[in-house]
């Protein structure tokens, strides 16, 4: 039978409690002073606003792929851990809000496939992600930098054009506590900037405009393009994430369409 | 000896009262001096009628490097909102999410003279009418440490621990509102709120921090300010 001694009768057990005890602070001392070091695991399932837009009078087809829903950004920084960004779990609600606002009717396809329910098929991509926190940048700031690139085909899946769309946002360390809340809020603050830009200059942007007034992209040129999907002024990804002036270098690239010309 | 109801309500009232006492007398230990200023500009007459809402927004325009801090724009937002002669105030967030993308960092207008071409576009105005905006209050500026002195040390070992030295540091906050009209598409005026104030922190064993609650006095400050220039108040 077991007998329990209270730890104030028994000084032997007592010694060792109140060593165990304060291991045990000590550990979660430490645990919580080294969690600030760890990195942060960031999730985007976030509700986006649809935009207030006269709507485009077509019927499109949003290709919302594996590769984009999934998409994460992982990267290690010296001294600072290891940060993943499951950008992916947000682009569902971005693109249904934007396809909502931006189009007369909007459909969401799985692959790009030739579809004679919709008027025009756009593909969505993202082609990279940078990020930066404060402790690299001394500044106040979290920052994320994205390149996203927009697929136009006619619904015969054969394609037009595409242009390339980088996005910013950024959050202040002293509106949140810890670097998950901080790049959580600048990377939404991105993913709003793309939205906004993209709606905004939709129309303007020629490969955009021929697309969404109905004009048919070619076979021949599907295939070359899909090839090399990548334009002159597509962004090579940062060998050294702590190089402040690379990643702003996607910043301060300015929206680029590689146009196919149709015959 | 029994103790009657009147004389426990008297007790619990007296009760109540130290308590008052008591915290104020450690707030004022406890908070450091702020010394603030405020100036305001005024071009136009102003005036809130019944349903009229404004809604308060941080700079946060690209590719400008500062923005204002998100809490004090919550806190002028909520002090406006305040108090007997509160003003209908939208949350920035709401207002952003509801005329999207038309206020975002790299959208907003910069200058008043955009906001009458903004105001063309006919769903935006017609949301603006719906949520009642009849002014946009943008607010610049931060609160920035200027200096900081001293030392603090502290040790933990089996049988206790502590602190010992003495911090002391100076905080300074500058901000400025600009308040535009929607109905005309211009400005009626300028308020600007600085405040600066030294905060201290004593340590023998356990650290006493007496804080200068630089930038809650700007905000109220500012608040005050822009109430009484909003509702055309006699002095304002």
């Amino acid at each position: 039978m077991t007998k329990i001694i209270p730890w104030f009768e028994a000084p032997e057990l007592t010694q060792s409690f109140i060593g165990a005890r304060l291991t045990a602070h000590v550990l979660v001392g430490l645990a919580l002073f080294t969690s600030g070091c760890s990195g942060a695991q960031v999730s985007l399932e976030n509700q986006f606003p649809t935009p207030l837009l006269e709507s485009i009078p077509i019927t499109a087809g949003v290709v919302l792929n594996e590769q984009l829903l999934s998409y994460q950004h992982n990267e290690e920084i010296q001294g600072s851990g290891k940060f993943n960004i499951d950008i992916g779990s947000a682009q569902r609600n971005m693109f249904s809000r934007l396809g909502e606002g931006l189009f007369r009717e909007y459909s969401e396809l799985g692959q790009l496939t030739g579809d004679k329910n919709v008027d025009a098929i756009l593909l969505p991509e993202i082609k990279q992600i940078q990020i930066a926190i404060p402790r690299q940048t001394r500044s106040e700031y979290f920052e994320v930098w994205m390149l996203y690139r927009f697929h136009f085909y006619d619904n015969d899946a054969n394609l037009l054009g595409s242009w390339d769309l980088p996005a910013y946002g950024k959050a202040n360390q002293n509106d949140y506590r810890g670097d998950e809340p901080g790049l959580k809020a600048a990377a939404l603050s991105a993913c709003r900037d793309a939205m906004a830009f993209f709606s905004l200059n939709f129309q303007s942007e020629s490969v955009a405009a021929r697309w969404a007034a109905g004009e048919k992209g070619t076979p021949e040129v599907a295939r070359e393009t899909s090839k090399e999907p990548t334009s002159e002024k597509a962004i090579e990804p940062a060998k050294n994430p702590d190089t402040p002036q690379k990643q702003k270098a996607i910043h301060q690239e300015q929206p680029t369409a590689t146009e196919a010309r149709t015959e | 000896m029994s103790i009657s109801n009147t004389q426990t309500t008297y007790l619990r009232k007296e009760g109540t009262k130290m308590k008052l006492v008591f915290t104020l007398c450690v707030s004022s230990i406890l908070f450091g001096c702020v010394n603030s200023t405020i100036q305001q500009v005024r071009e136009r007459e102003t005036g809130i009628q019944v349903g009229d809402s404004v809604v308060v927004l941080g700079r946060s325009n690209r590719p400008s490097n500062e923005e204002t801090e998100i809490n004090f724009v919550d806190c002028v937002a909520k002090d406006l909102a305040n108090g007997n002669n509160g003003l209908n105030v939208v949350s920035q967030q709401n207002f952003k999410d509801q005329t999207f993308p038309w206020f975002e960092p790299r959208t907003a207008p910069v200058k008043v003279n955009q906001l009458p071409q903004l105001l063309e576009e006919r769903l935006l105005a017609n949301r603006l009418s719906n949520l009642g905006i009849k002014y946009l209050i943008w607010l610049e500026g931060k609160t920035q440490r200027t200096s900081s002195n001293g030392s603090l040390a502290c040790s933990l070992s089996p049988y206790g621990g502590g602190c010992f030295g003495f911090l002391t540091w100076e905080n300074d906050a500058s901000y400025e509102a600009t308040i535009w009209d929607t109905d005309d598409g211009k400005t009626v005026g300028r308020i600007s709120s600085d405040a600066d104030g030294t905060s201290y922190m004593p340590a023998i064993v356990v650290p006493i921090p007496i804080i200068a609650r630089v930038q809650n006095n700007a905000c109220t400050s500012m608040s005050r300010q822009l109430r009484g220039f909003l509702n055309n108040d006699a002095g304002s």
